[in-house]
């Protein structure tokens, strides 16, 4: 898909042709959700940001300049989303994650899982922000430019924030044991 | 291990490095342990990564969010709306009480264009400027983002900069006729600290209201709008440029949530 497929998609949906919408989840819900999955750490929680996300992206179309890339635009939406969602959880997610904390390491809690359930149980010991920028370039494969404009930081901090939650998620995915798997 | 290594390191990660730098890469990890064990920890992370496998939506999420659309389709603002912070608020983003709002020292900083082709370097020093004004230096922090536009035989651009306290707007044009450049803005979030004149106008009005500052003016104008970072809110700005009436540009840069503490 190209930026000017988007574009005419998006016209289309300002004048009114709903079908034009359903072509546009059928690009971006796949990436919208695995986003929020990856900030979030859960498929339910995921599936109702997804559902908020294009919500707010039809009611605020016309705002959208032209001049971003869409998928950028929706990304920064997505990701917005996701982090207020996950503030909203963060009482809950605290406690949780401070009983993870204080009762046992990460070696300890790490359960029997395979890779993706370690890599989203070591993501979730990241703050949301650096959880989404780890998302955002490991999952979705952005360029720290394209990461620094979702998440409005400068590249040198995204750069800066990516080494170190890698360091920290690579510390945690070795005392998981992934080391035996390398 | 020092920095550069770890640099090294971390761009093998990303696929970012040469042959060359594989090489050295290779010869480093056999001499230093630290960085052995750095590497590790990262290699860690691209194995687990590799084997992320994209989930599938639920079935039944597009029809969801399809029914839940409303019947109408989305406004196409013509006019756009002063309050566009307040919008987003409604609208974008989860709307939060401002609750606390936080000072920063209102220290005016004078910015300049970095672009040559934004703001020509003769035109303006930088260092004095900046000197002048006891502030740091614009270009420690953020790059500049410019956006030409060309429309109605009216060519300019817009370029935005940010520092850690202040917000800068550079807004350039040519036209002969009248230009009317609005700038509006979220007063919990930010506060006009100056305005400048880059370049000589011949003729060029500014006026600033509760959250907006107009500028009026034809010629080859070339002007700093600055702003401080004064609380919570929106720290951003909707620009619209207009010529007799019919806008050029419409844009909305950098809306980012600033909460309270």
């Amino acid at each position: 898909m190209t930026l000017t497929d988007d574009h005419i998609l998006i016209e289309r949906i300002l004048s009114g042709d709903r079908s034009a919408f359903a072509e546009l989840l059928d690009r971006y819900q796949k990436v919208v959700y695995n986003v929020a999955i990856g900030v979030v750490g859960n498929q339910l929680d995921a599936e109702d940001i997804t559902q908020t996300v294009f919500l707010k992206v039809y009611e605020n179309l016309a705002t959208y300049n032209p001049r971003y890339r869409f998928f950028s635009w929706l990304y920064r939406i997505a990701i917005n989303e996701s982090l207020n969602a996950k503030k909203r959880m963060r009482q809950t997610v605290e406690l949780d994650e401070e009983a993870i904390r204080t009762d046992s390491t990460p070696e300890e809690s790490a359960v029997e899982s395979d890779l993706e359930n370690q890599i989203g149980e070591a993501l979730m010991f990241l703050s949301p922000e650096n959880r989404a920028i780890v998302v955002l370039r490991h999952y979705q494969e952005l360029s720290y430019r394209e990461i620094a404009y979702i998440m409005d930081l400068s590249e040198t901090k995204i750069k800066a924030r990516l080494y170190s939650a890698r360091q920290m998620l690579g510390r945690i995915l070795i005392k998981q044991g992934l080391r035996a798997e390398l | 291990m020092n920095e550069h290594d770890l640099d090294l390191l971390h761009r093998e990660v990303d696929g970012l490095t040469t042959d060359a730098e594989n090489e050295r890469l290779r010869s480093l990890l056999e001499s230093d342990h630290e960085l052995r064990v750095a590497h590790d920890e990262l290699q860690a992370v691209k194995v687990a990564f590799a084997a992320f496998q994209e989930k599938e939506p639920p079935p039944g999420l597009k029809d969801a969010i399809m029914r839940a659309l409303p019947e109408q389709p989305p406004e196409v603002v013509s006019a756009p709306p002063r309050s566009w912070w307040a919008a987003l608020t409604d609208r974008i983003l989860t709307p939060r009480p401002v609750t606390l709002a936080y000072a920063f020292a209102l220290g005016v900083v004078v910015a300049f264009a970095v672009s040559t082709t934004f703001i020509p370097a003769g035109n303006i020093d930088a260092g004095d400027v900046v000197g002048a004004m006891g502030a740091t230096d614009p270009y420690t922090n953020d790059t500049p983002r410019e956006y030409p536009f060309s429309s109605n035989g009216v060519a300019g651009s817009v370029g935005v900069w940010e520092t850690d306290d202040h917000f800068h707007i550079a807004v350039t044009w040519d036209a002969e006729g009248d230009i009317v450049a609005r700038i509006t803005f979220d007063e919990r979030a930010l506060s006009v600290a100056r305005t400048e004149n880059v370049k000589p106008a011949e003729r060029l009005s500014t006026s600033t209201a509760p959250g907006v500052v107009e500028l009026v003016g034809s010629g080859s104008i070339e002007h700093v709008v600055s702003f401080a970072k004064i609380g919570s809110g929106y720290v951003g700005v909707q620009i619209v440029i207009e010529s007799n009436g019919e806008p050029v540009l419409d844009m909305i840069e950098a809306p980012r949530l600033i909460e309270p503490n």
